[in-house]
This record gives structure tokens, sequence and C-alpha cells, in this order.
């Protein structure tokens, strides 16, 4: 048995799906947390029932990613029961869904979310009522809590119904659903579609066109608009028989402070630049830790034992690659997640948007990239695929251009372990303040020279939640897991290919190619591009790296401070890593990803042969 | 029915005259004007005298008088809003539009011409034959855009195809009751809308047209 889970965007989906299924999906307080679907199966009873979580949407009939995908679904039926969830608070605008959705006359279940904020907004409803009324089963829940979500599996076995609320649409709608089902035989559904300009047939679509073209010029509006109307009048009067309002208890306006210009975004900027400081105090001294427990526990004892020098070679490259895993993963990522999981579930992520919505439009995009761009700082790589929330093909592009220079927390570790530990900590700042500036200057260059039209944003602002402990460390684990995951071979397989370099002895050849450019331009030694080399397979590789070629950690006995500052800024300039290559390939193509990689290569050298000039 | 119609002729002529800075015309005049027998319009006129719509002078001329001159205005006004209609926006000729807007504007209600005239006044450069009449009293339609925080207002039109398809399915299209919950200068605005709060870039407010309503 199948069943998909539908609603709004931040109605608690995937915490219902969590719940139902025990599989973990990621669960945010900002809209579009879902953008594909999410597969779980559980037992029940010996009944073997399958979840889909599919992404939150506000309607059926769009062309944005996350309406196709869930129009696609509930045409392909592939499910036995959808089972639509509801925001109790939000009735009215949630109910324009599930009247969508009951069109298809599909057995359902409507589950009624989030009556714990309802109540405090002083909302009851009558779910009684509301069940007779769409003729389907309605379960009011608290989903965060676990309240009431016991009896979902039991009701979608037993008491899934085929709905019986109808719109009521304008008359001449009615009239050209009629004659476009009777003349051309489609079903319900596909007759008001044909008549929104989706059909696939070319006949069907001319029909539709000409009688919509009539029904436009009577009614001086869309069709859209006309069945879009009809659709929020008739939840409107559902919601008006069902919904009763009490007095609702009125907290302080915090919103007051976190929206407005003065102190909204003075808030804005403290909480993201105390964020990073934060993560790079808490991440240095966390990893030194983890390296020193590896080196103490593993690495020494391991290099004791004496084995032949291939097999020590390559064991020295695993214990390298897991140390330098762990040494990353935990202290800079997961912390960077922690804090991101609670401005998220906090919802105010949203509000940040908001205010950045000014900001924004100067580099081509609008409010909502400050999502792709924070999460940036963490790992590039999720958040390149986040970058699917902005509408259009430009803004998409100059989102995953700029994503692609902010730099994640691998490359915290080298401005960390590497500018602010021989160098210090202004210098490892200044290191940030130089990347910001490419990254402004980048993004002023493409709103300007990127084709494409802009969509300004209509982003529905989350409610402001207060985050629960459980939530903030499971979504930080379930997204460490998956870099840990992603990376971690890659990691290992790097680092086994360069011990082997190292030991068959090719990489004394690389370097004498090399020497000339990198000591003239560059003002570096040999060993230390190959070193950056390393790095596009993993950014914080370059440090590992150079580590080893160097043949001593304490490289300021090696190294100028000069040389220094000049490995890390080119590090974390040029050339993403694979992983975030190969993301950016998926979601803008080969071409564009080529060419940010080029753009990244050249800004990265240029800035490491003019800091050259101006150093030596 | 005929006799209103002419009544409301004769109040919009006269209407005409003195707003343009004419001499008060005499009843042949009018009848010259409004293309009829001045036998015609004696009755008509008497009607009108006698319910203090017009006062005749000494020297035989026609003067207006305040319950007079608001109907003309009225009718006038009517006829401006429907002529630019039928020639601007249907693209009707600038005479035939005139003579049906001649017709129909004794027919048509006070709220459809209200509203017809909102209409042209959101369709962007187009209009222009409504200057005047655009500075009228009671018409306060602005964009959300220029809506200050706090206030309620009704939406009357979502002029962009694309983008408008989602702010329909979000509850803003004609009739709904939105309240500018936030603010910013020169950035967007955060409305609420079915309880729900929405943000909105200052490009996608300027295309939403809201009626205040209190």
């Amino acid at each position: 048995m199948k069943v998909g889970l539908i609603g709004n965007p931040n109605v608690g989906k995937s915490v219902i799906f969590h719940q139902l299924t025990g599989v973990g999906v990621e669960v945010s307080n900002y809209p579009g947390t879902t953008i594909n679907r999410q597969y779980g199966t559980t037992c029940f009873q010996k009944a073997i029932i399958e979840f889909i979580d599919l992404p939150g949407t506000y309607s059926l009939e769009g062309d944005s990613e996350e309406e196709k995908i869930v129009r696609s679904f509930v045409e392909s039926d592939e499910a036995d029961v959808i089972v639509a969830v509801l925001d109790a608070g939000r009735l009215e605008r949630n109910l324009y869904l599930t009247l969508q959705v009951s069109e298809y006359r599909k057995p359902m279940l409507v589950i009624l979310n989030m009556m714990d904020e309802a109540e405090k907004s002083g909302i009851q409803v009558d779910t009684a009522q509301l069940s007779s009324i769409l003729g389907v089963e309605v379960i009011p829940t608290v989903a965060i809590q676990g309240k009431n979500t016991g009896s979902i599996i039991p009701a979608i076995l037993s008491s899934s119904r085929v709905p019986v609320v109808k719109v009521l649409y304008d008359h001449h709608i009615e009239a050209a659903i009629k004659s476009l089902k009777t003349i051309h035989n489609l079903e319900w559904v596909d007759a008001i579609h044909a008549l929104q300009g989706q059909a696939e047939d070319a006949d069907i679509r001319e029909a539709a066109t000409a009688l919509s073209e009539e029904i436009e010029r009577m009614h001086r509006m869309t069709v859209a608009q006309i069945i879009a109307g009809n659709r929020h009048h008739c939840a409107e009067h559902i919601a008006n028989e069902v919904v009763h309002f009490q007095s609702p208890e009125r907290g302080p306006d915090i919103d007051r402070l976190l929206t407005t210009r003065i102190p909204g975004i003075p808030i804005l900027a403290a909480i993201l630049i105390g964020i990073l400081l934060t993560v790079f105090v808490i991440g240095s001294w966390l990893e030194e830790a983890i390296v020193t427990l590896i080196n103490t526990f593993v690495m020494q004892p391991f290099l004791a034992a004496g084995l032949p020098p291939l097999a020590e070679q390559l064991g020295v490259s695993l214990i390298l690659a897991i140390q330098a895993g762990f040494g990353i993963a935990f202290p800079f990522i997961f912390t960077f997640y922690l804090f991101i999981a609670l401005l998220e579930d906090s919802g105010y992520l949203t509000r940040a948007a908001f205010l950045a919505d000014r900001t924004l439009h100067r580099f081509g995009m609008h409010g909502q990239g400050i999502i792709p761009l924070v999460l940036g700082f963490g790992c590039n790589v999720p958040a390149i695929m986040s970058v699917k929330l902005l509408r259009t093909k430009r803004e998409r592009l100059i989102a995953s251009f700029l994503v692609t220079l902010v730099p994640c927390s691998a490359r915290t570790v080298i401005i960390a372990g590497l500018v602010a530990a021989f160098i210090g900590l202004a210098a490892a700042m200044s290191v940030y303040l130089l990347v910001t500036i490419v990254i402004l200057a980048t993004g002023l260059i493409l709103s300007r020279v990127t084709p494409g039209d802009q969509y300004g944003m209509i982003l529905e602002m989350s409610p402001l939640r207060r985050p629960t402990l459980k939530n903030v460390l499971l979504k930080s684990w379930l997204r460490i897991r998956e870099f840990l995951l992603i990376a971690m071979p890659l990691l290992i397989i790097a680092s086994i290919i360069l011990g082997l370099f190292q030991y068959f002895g090719l990489m004394a050849a690389f370097e004498e190619f090399i020497a000339p450019f990198s000591e003239t331009v560059l003002g570096l030694p040999s060993y230390a591009t190959t070193a950056l080399l390393f790095g596009i397979l993993r950014k914080e590789m370059a440090l590992e790296t150079l580590i080893i070629l160097a043949g001593t950690a304490d490289l300021g006995s090696v190294l100028t401070m000069a040389q220094i500052y000049i490995f890390a800024v080119v590090s974390v300039l040029f050339v993403p890593c694979i992983a975030t290559i190969a993301v950016l390939k998926k979601e803008i193509g080969i071409r564009m990803a080529l060419v940010i990689s080029a753009y990244t290569l050249v800004v990265g050298l240029l800035a490491g042969a003019i800091l050259n000039i101006l150093l030596s | 029915m005929e006799t209103t119609s002419l009544r409301e002729d004769i109040l919009e002529t006269l209407y005409k005259f003195q707003s343009s800075g004419r001499a008060a015309p005499v009843a042949e005049d009018l009848a010259t004007a409004l293309g009829k027998e001045p036998g015609e319009l004696r009755p008509v006129l008497a009607l009108l005298e006698k319910e203090g719509d017009l006062v005749p002078n000494p020297d035989g001329t026609l003067s207006l008088t305040t319950s007079g001159t608001e109907t003309g205005g009225r009718v006038m006004r009517k006829h401006r809003i429907l002529e630019c209609f039928f020639s601007e926006m249907l693209g009707m000729s600038p005479d035939t539009a005139s003579e049906e807007a001649c017709t129909l504007e004794h027919g048509v209600s006070d709220e459809a011409i209200e509203r017809l005239g909102r209409y042209i006044q959101g369709k962007p450069g187009r209009g222009t034959g409504l200057r005047g009449i655009r500075r009228g009293k009671g018409w306060q339609t602005l964009t959300l855009l220029e809506a200050e925080e706090g206030d309620t207002l009704t939406v009357s039109c979502v002029r962009c195809r694309g983008p408008g398809v989602r702010l329909n399915d979000l509850g803003l299209f004609p009739g709904t009751e939105v309240k500018v919950v936030r603010k910013i200068s020169g950035n967007g605005v955060v409305v609420r809308v079915k309880d729900c709060d929405i943000a909105l870039s200052p490009e996608i407010a300027a295309f939403v047209l809201v009626e205040r309503t209190g």
C-alpha cells in the first residue's frame, strides 16, 4: 500500500513522515525543505505501508519544480491513499490545496496538524464538522510532540474515503469544462487543467484555449484567476463554518525587533558573524583535540609496528584520511549545522531573507538567495542543491556561482589551521574579508551580464517557534551523516592515491614540471602547488598534503608568512572541490560548472600572483 | 426613459458650457448642441426648472443650480470613462466610442463606472484621456508598495501573469482583504493574507493594486 503526504510548505509533513516511518528526513522551519520525494516504509499489523513525503506546495497547477513533482504524483495513480496535512492555524489557506487534491477523487485522509499553535492563537477547529463537509476522516495532531500521530496509520487503513466536497465554479468555467469533457472525452480534472493551458494533446489545447479566451474576454480576468478565486471562496466558506475564534494569547511582538531596519539588520549581521566566529573558535579547538588524539593513539602505534614500506604508506594514507574527515566533520561542520538548525527551526531564516531582499537584488537575486549562501558556509554541496528553491534560471546561476565562492567548513580548516595558527587571527579574518570582496564583486558583475528575467520574492514567513533540542540534534546528525557518506570515501581514495604517487616517486616528477610557474608566479615552493592541486579533491586536503609534502607539521619553519598567506588565499579561492563540481554539473549543467571552475581558477591564481608581488 | 436620457443630456451639455467658460447658452443653443428641435426641449427644460436643477436668467440664458451641476458633472464623467474604455481599451474609433458612450452613460450604475474607471487606471500606459478624472475624490487605488504599515486593504487587481499565479494560490487575488504587517522603505513588504504572513519583493508588491477599506 502506498501513501502520499501532501501539504503546503512548512506544515509538518516531514515531522509526520519521520514519526510514521522512523526514516530520517530533514525538517525545517522554512518553506521548501523537501525538494525531492522521500520514501519510507513501515509495517503495521502485517500490512506493509510505503510512505512518500512530497515537497510542500501551494497548488497543483503551476510550473514550479515542486508543483510539477506533486502534480505528476497525484496524476500517476501511484498512491492508494493521499494524506493531506494541514496547518490548523491557517486552515483557510491550507484548504485551497486540499480542495484541489480532492478533485482527483482518490481516497484521502486529512491531518490537522499544529493544533497546539492554533489553540494558542485562539483558533478552535470543529474537526467533526470539517470531516462531514469534506467527506473524509479528519485527525487532529501535534506531530512535533507526537500527539495523536499514533492514530494516523489505523485511520489510513480503515477509514480513508473519497472526498465529497465540491468547489462551485463560475458557470462559464463549468460550461467550458462540460463541453471539453463531452467533445474530447476528458476526465474532469484534465478538462480544468486544459482550460488553464496544461494539455498534452494539441487539438485539446487549441479547443481549450479558444474557450478560455472567450471566458477571459467576458470576465476581464484570467481563467486561472477565476478558478483560484472560486476555490478560495469555497475554502473561505468551509473555514467560516468550522473555525471558531477566541481571544488569542498575545505575546510580545518579537517580529518588530527582527524585521525592521533597526535593529533588524544589525541583529542579522551579529547573528551571522557570531555564528562564524563561534564555529571558528570551537572548531579549531576541537580539531586540535581530535587530531592529537588520533596521532597519539592510532598513528604512532601504527608507525611503531614497523610494517613493510608500501603497506605502511597505505596505512598512513588511510589514517590521515580518517583523521582529516573527523577533524573537519565534527568540529567545523557539525557545529555549524547546529547553529543553522537553530536558525531554521526558530523561523529566523525567513526573516533574514526578507531583510536581505534589497541587498541581494543588487546581486541579481532576491531574499531567498540568502539561504543557499548561508548554507554554503557549512558545505557547498547541500547549499548548491538548495539553489533549486530560487525560481528562475538566472537566479539559480548567480546563486550557484556565489555559493561556490563561499568559504565552506573545509576552507575554514585551511584558514584556521594555516593562517590563524601561523600568522594570527587578524590575518585569518583578512582572508574572509578578501573572499567577501571577491563574492560581492562577482555578484555585481554577474547581475549585469547574466541573461534572463528576475523573479521577485514571494515567501511565506514561518511563524517564530522555539526550536526543540531533539529536532536540532537530529537534523544536524542527518546532515553530517550525509556529509560523511559523500566525503569520507572520496577522502580515503584520494589519500591513498596520493600516498601511492609519493611512494612511486611520481610526485617529484610533477613538482619539477610545475616548479618554474609555482616559484615565479605564486612565490611558492613546487610541493605547495602540488598540495593546492590536491585541494581539488577535498579542500582541506590542500593543508594535509602540504604537511605531508613539507615533511613537517610546523609549516612556519619551512615557509615564510607571505607564502603561507598566499597558499591559504589561493586554495580558498581556486577551483571548487570535486563534489561541488559534480553537484554543479547536476544542477546547472556541465558547461556552467566548467565556467565556474575556470573562473575560480583564474581568480585564485590572479589573487595569488598579485599578493606575491605585493608581499615580496 | 426617453425623458431621463434627455434630461441628463441637457444637464451634461450645460455643464460642458459652464466648465469650458463659454457664455451661458439659450434654449436654441442647447438644441443645436444636442441635435434636437427647440420645441422638443421646452417641456423637459420646464421639468428641470421645476425640480430645481436649472434656473433661467433674465436674458433668456440657462444656468445650472448646485444640484444640476452635480448631476451634469456625474454624467459627463461617466461619458468620458466609457468613451475612454471603448476607444483606448476596446480599440473602437473615437466617434463610435463617443456615440456608444452617449447611449450607455444614462443606464450605467455609479458602482460599475467607479470600477471601470479604476480598472482603466490600473492599466499601465493607457487611459491618457482620463487625466482630469483620475484626480477625483474617493479614488484610493494604490499599489501594495505604496501602502503604509498597518493599513488594511482590499486587493483590486493583480497585474502580472507569471508571479500572479503564485499570488493567486496564496490568496492574493481581487477581493481579498490584506493587512500590511511590515514595510521597510526601499525594501519589500510583509502582508497578512488569510492569517499567513507573506513577504514580497518590491517589484512584486508593485504589481498588486489595492483599495483602502479602513
